[in-house]
């Protein structure tokens, strides 16, 4: 036994039986099987792999970034390996593919009709539409207001046509006798509403009823309209029970106590025909 | 067979004809000890393997710069601790994870699910002990404990005093002593 074998052991009595007991078994690290005879082989191989290496590039092995082994040496044919046939292709491609682009199938093929059919588009459009991106028809605009009231004027029309002998009161002034809109209600969707009232705009404004004077007011009311969105201003012509009542959601509890009021015989069927 | 004297490997290596000869007769010569030297400190086989080729790098293109003041393998161990905690730095900081200081219980974690690692649980108790030690007194206990170096080698190795060393050993023990019994308990 060495000499400061010895002494070790006899230091660790006088300090810690324990941890002299626990000392024959060793540290607990094991390497694999031959690593040493192996070592020195790997650790001349880093070593040549590094010594070809540029100057830059050994200081970054320094700092710890490693390559495989023998990796230059594989190096120059793997890349002769990738090197794409550039001869099939035009001269002025020919580096771009060396370069690693590619391209899709047939790419070339198509290209010039594509070119073409966008040209087409940019002519039929003007510099200003080209800018935005955005193409509409030429005088879309000129014509966009008159098609709009014809339009407007077509459908109230038919409207007319199928209420001519109603009486819509909607004067709310007037408590003497439950209002139709009272009485229908659970019948009719809110949308309906929304085109009673902008019926009763028009009869509000004092034109005779049944004819309808439309401006660019009537326009927008019945963009309103269409877009079921009810004017503020028009329910300022109601009490706040009765825009509560209109703007409710019908339970069957609300339609079957609201028919209990109606008389069916004094209920116009035809009233029901919008 | 006759080891290689220090001197006739450095006389090897620093020529331009046979430097290949004696960089292999260097790490014949020193590359278990230092291998151990570097296990020791990052556990993990396949760090110390990445640590000991870095190592010897390193040795290759600074051993213009060895002036033998020191012995070769102070010289060559000062080289690889720095390498081993310089790695762990580096590992820790990518993968957030203390291997040293704290409770040691990251330690016994990895050793236990580390194949290179056959120990049982005292010996994995031994090692998280170990892990909570300082640096410096880790290296005194490893060197002392296992490598069975005289206090007058480590304190070449450590350029540090004996009696120092001494005390930080016997620290060292009571410490870690009292680590694996409390966690008999």
């Amino acid at each position: 036994m060495k000499e400061e074998t010895k002494n070790i052991i006899q230091e660790l009595e006088a300090l810690s039986p324990f941890l002299l007991s626990i000392r024959g078994k060793g540290s607990g690290f094991v390497i694999p099987e031959n690593y040493f005879e192996r070592l020195s082989e790997n650790i001349e191989d880093s070593l040549h792999d590094y010594v070809i290496l540029p100057s830059f590039l050994k200081e970054k092995i320094l700092e710890g970034f490693a390559i495989p082994n023998h990796y230059f040496d594989s190096l120059s044919s793997e890349i002769e390996d990738n090197v794409y046939d550039a001869s099939i292709l035009p001269s002025t491609l020919q580096n771009v593919e060396a370069e690693g682009y590619v391209i899709p199938d047939n790419y070339f093929d198509e290209l010039p009709e594509e070119i073409i059919a966008r040209i087409e588009v940019e002519n039929a459009l003007d510099d200003d539409e080209k800018k935005e991106g955005f193409g509409v028809p030429k005088g879309y605009f000129d014509s966009l207001s008159d098609e709009l009231v014809d339009r407007i004027k077509e459908e109230q029309k038919t409207l007319d046509e199928s209420n001519d002998s109603k009486v819509i009161e909607l004067d709310p002034q007037n408590n003497s006798k439950p209002s139709l809109l009272k009485r229908l209600r659970p019948l009719i969707s809110v949308a309906a509403i929304g085109l009673l009232l902008v019926l009763g705009i028009q009869l509000f404004g004092g034109n005779d009823a049944g004819t309808i004077n439309l401006d660019s007011d009537d326009a927008y009311a019945y963009l309103l309209e269409e877009d079921l969105v009810v004017d503020e201003t028009v329910l300022e012509n109601y009490t706040d029970e009765e825009v509560e009542e209109m703007l409710a959601p019908l339970t069957d509890e609300s339609i079957e106590l609201n028919l209990d009021d109606i008389e069916l015989e004094d209920l116009d069927l035809d009233d029901l025909d919008f | 067979m006759m080891e290689t004297s220090d001197e006739q490997i450095l006389e090897l290596i620093q020529s331009q004809s046979e430097w290949e000869k004696g960089f292999r007769l260097l790490t014949a010569k020193y590359q278990e000890r230092l291998y151990w030297q570097i296990r020791r400190i990052v556990l993990n086989h396949e760090d110390a393997n990445d640590v000991i080729q870095n190592t010897f790098i390193k040795v290759y293109r600074n051993i213009s710069k060895f002036e033998a003041k020191s012995k070769l393998y102070t010289w060559l161990y000062r080289i690889a601790t720095n390498e081993a905690i310089t790695f762990l730095r580096k590992k820790k900081r990518k993968e957030t994870v203390d291997i040293d200081g704290g409770d040691g219980a990251e330690v016994s974690r990895q050793l236990k699910a580390d194949v290179y690692f056959d120990g049982d649980e005292i010996q994995v108790q031994l090692q998280a002990a170990l892990a909570t030690l300082p640096e410096k007194q880790k290296a005194v206990f490893n060197l002392r404990y296992f490598d069975e170096l005289s206090y007058a080698e480590i304190s070449e190795l450590l350029d540090t005093s004996v009696g120092a060393l001494k005390a930080s050993y016997h620290h060292a023990v009571k410490k870690i002593e009292g680590f694996i019994k409390a966690k008999q308990l």
